[in-house]
């Protein structure tokens, strides 16, 4: 009993020890469209159609964090704390934290871009946080096909025609849809992104913070396999125009480099689900 | 466990004879408890009861939300509007709901009843699980048009929500997944199994008359149990029923999955309380049971994705004698369930 006991002890205390070899890495994602810095509303982009944009809200999901090692091996970031609404309008969401990351060498980060299935039709007690349809993930659900929106750009094009009973010349692009479920499936438009560190050090210490850069850019909306014609599509939501779309953001991000610590009042970071 | 427990011997304090005085207080909650059961004749239910255990304080609180106008944008529309207990909880006497502002909504409005057998809701199934379905109405500009976000916030500020959700789920905390849970609770209570037919089935003691036993084996014979299989009397399926597409052009399930081969097919619904239920069809175009009727004998239409069980040898529709169809519509009516229509413990007093 008492030699248990002591085997116990020493495996708590192993456990303990090596539960504190590990350290944080934060992502500063930096949403730009092209080579140029995303400005919402104020600012004017071209697409590869050649229709002129501007963006007045761009905001997006990314969950299922992996960081990989050299050997191949990955380190999977706990599920729920791995879903995260990343919005351009508001900064403090453009920085993530992932948090009890192995100390070690990492040569890559993978994610899910939008909401991986089983999450998308899990149980409304799961859906905390950024998840929560009626919290801070409100604007990102569909009721009607009961589903997350994963990708949300929305902005104004002179190439809009004034047709039908449109008042303005906006477009909107909602992207969703996770495959359904059993039998009843739909469009699956999850996507992953995976992107290696190159010839970047990038390394956990223990009890320390490591920061990486991912830069997201806007235009891959629009551009990629599928040049999208704002004109033909200025409205998007579901529907079978949204798989091409998704091909195309599948390209969106991209590694941006090691980081600094960013100045204060930057917002503090967010952690997990990210409320 | 333990919170079943609790309500248990709650309900057995307040069932003793008057005169024990901390009673009344807890009584509200445990005497009207419509405890949910797996009727005899049923199958086995398929929404996730334990992971939202069914007590009498969480369905008080899901009653009172679903009989609450403050669920919607400017305090006129409950859900009870459109979901109305004498009607089988229909919009009675719509074809297609009214809204608020009364906007007209585009589709038929289903009963709440027997939810607990559904694996998908609404007309094409685009929402798989119940407690996601209040999300919808809520949010829908045509319906409801407020958002939950507003409706949790305003119940966050009421004098008594946040007691109700304490006494339901430990806390006075107003959370999106406790309010959803609440009204899925009351709305699993809404179990529809004592029509006659049930009665009869069960051996209760009901006998069905010459007409509705002679109904009851052409609805087989004719194949009508092919789709409305079962004691649901779904078999859960989207399918096209041969409606003309003249009267519009909802693409039903199609809208949902975007496969061309689900446009046009809806989910096969319950003929339970059909009786009361009328209109019927997803956009409410017929308004009795014979002219149901006469569309599956004369006017099934020729439409992409026709369910092939009616057109058979050829030849559209199911043949059926006017007095083959009367039969048939008397046994639909043995499905009227008085007591699930007239149960006091389902409204809001
Ligand atoms: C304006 C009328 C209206 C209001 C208000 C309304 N509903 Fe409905 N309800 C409908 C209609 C119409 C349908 C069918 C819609 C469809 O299939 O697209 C429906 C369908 C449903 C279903 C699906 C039943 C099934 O078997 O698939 C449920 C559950 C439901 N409503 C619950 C509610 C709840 C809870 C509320 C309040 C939060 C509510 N409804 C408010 C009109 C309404
Ligand atoms: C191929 C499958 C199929 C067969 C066979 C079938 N039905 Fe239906 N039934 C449906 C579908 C699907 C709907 C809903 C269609 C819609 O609204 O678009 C429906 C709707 C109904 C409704 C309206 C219910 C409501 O609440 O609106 C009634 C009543 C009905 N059927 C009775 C019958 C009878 C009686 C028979 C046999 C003579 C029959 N059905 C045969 C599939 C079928």
């Amino acid at each position: 009993m008492k030699k248990n006991l002591l085997f116990v002890a020493s495996v708590l205390m192993t456990m303990n020890t090596f539960a504190q070899k590990t350290g944080s890495v934060e992502i500063q994602f930096d949403n730009v469209v092209g080579s140029q810095d995303l400005v919402l509303k104020d600012k004017t982009y071209t697409n590869a159609n050649g229709d002129e944009f501007a963006v007045s809200l761009f905001q997006y999901y990314v969950s299922n964090f992996r960081l990989k090692r050299k050997d191949g091996s990955e380190y999977v970031v706990p599920q729920d704390e791995s879903y995260f609404l990343i919005r351009e309008q508001r900064p403090e969401t453009q920085r993530i934290i992932l948090k009890n990351i192995p100390k070690g060498n990492y040569v890559g980060v993978s994610f899910v871009i939008g909401v991986d299935s089983l999450r998308s039709a899990s149980e409304v007690s799961q859906r905390q946080g950024c998840l929560d349809v009626g919290g801070e993930g409100k604007d990102m659900y569909w009721a009607w096909n009961s589903g997350y929106i994963f990708v949300k750009m929305e902005g104004r094009s002179p190439q809009v025609p004034m047709t039908g009973n449109r008042k303005e010349p906006i477009f909107m692009y909602h992207i969703g849809l996770f495959g359904g479920m059993g039998d009843k499936k739909t469009l699956n438009n999850i996507k992953a992104a995976s992107l290696s560190f190159g010839t970047d050090k990038v390394r956990v210490k223990a009890d320390d913070i490591t920061r990486i850069g991912i830069k997201t850019d806007a235009s891959k909306l629009l551009n990629g396999s599928t040049n999208v014609s704002i004109a033909a599509n200025p409205s998007v939501m579901g529907g079978p125009y949204s798989k091409h779309i998704a091909d195309n953001y599948a390209t969106m991000f991209s590694y941006d480099g090691l980081k600094k610590e960013l100045p204060a009042g930057k917002g503090a970071g967010v952690v997990g689900m990210n409320e | 466990m333990r919170l079943v427990r609790k309500v248990l011997r709650v309900v057995m304090v307040c069932t003793l004879p008057a005169g024990i005085s901390s009673c009344s207080n807890q009584s509200e909650v445990a005497l009207d408890t419509p405890a949910f059961t797996v009727p005899k004749n049923f199958p086995a239910p398929v929404y996730a009861l334990d992971r939202n255990r069914i007590t009498a304080a969480g369905v008080e609180l899901g009653r009172m939300l679903f009989f609450d106008a403050r669920l919607s944008r400017d305090k006129s529309i409950s859900c009870a509007e459109c979901h109305s207990q004498p009607y089988a909880f229909t919009h009675h006497g719509h074809d297609v709901s009214h809204g608020i502002d009364n906007r007209v909504g585009t589709r038929n409005s289903l009963p709440i009843q027997n939810l607990a057998w559904s694996n998908s809701f609404f007309w094409d199934g685009g929402v798989l699980d119940l407690d996601l379905v209040p999300v919808a109405p809520i949010e829908n500009p045509l319906e409801m048009d407020e958002t939950l976000y507003n409706v949790l916030e305003k119940l966050r500020k009421d004098s008594t929500y946040p007691k109700k959700f304490k006494a339901a789920f430990g806390t006075e905390e107003v959370t999106t997944a406790r309010f959803l849970q609440a009204l899925s609770q009351y709305m699993l209570t809404l179990v529809s199994a004592n029509s006659r037919y049930d009665k009869y089935v069960r051996n209760e003691g009901v006998t069905l008359t010459a007409d509705e036993l002679a109904g009851k084996q052409l609805f087989v014979q004719k194949g009508c149990a092919n789709c409305h299989a079962g004691e649901l009397f779904t078999d859960n399926k989207f399918r096209n029923n041969g409606l003309s597409l003249a009267f519009g052009t909802d693409l039903g399930r199609g809208r949902i999955t975007e496969a061309p081969q689900d446009n046009y097919t809806f989910k096969v619904p319950s003929l339970r309380n059909v009786g009361v239920s009328f209109p019927y069809m997803h956009d409410g175009r017929f308004r009795t049971l014979e002219a149901v009727l006469d569309h599956y004998a004369e006017g099934v239409t020729e439409t992409p994705n026709l369910d092939p069980l009616l057109k058979q040898n050829g030849r559209l529709g199911i043949p059926m004698t006017a007095g083959e169809k009367a039969q048939i519509i008397a046994f639909l009516k043995t499905l009227t369930d008085e007591e699930f229509l007239k149960n006091p413990q389902f409204i809001q007093k």
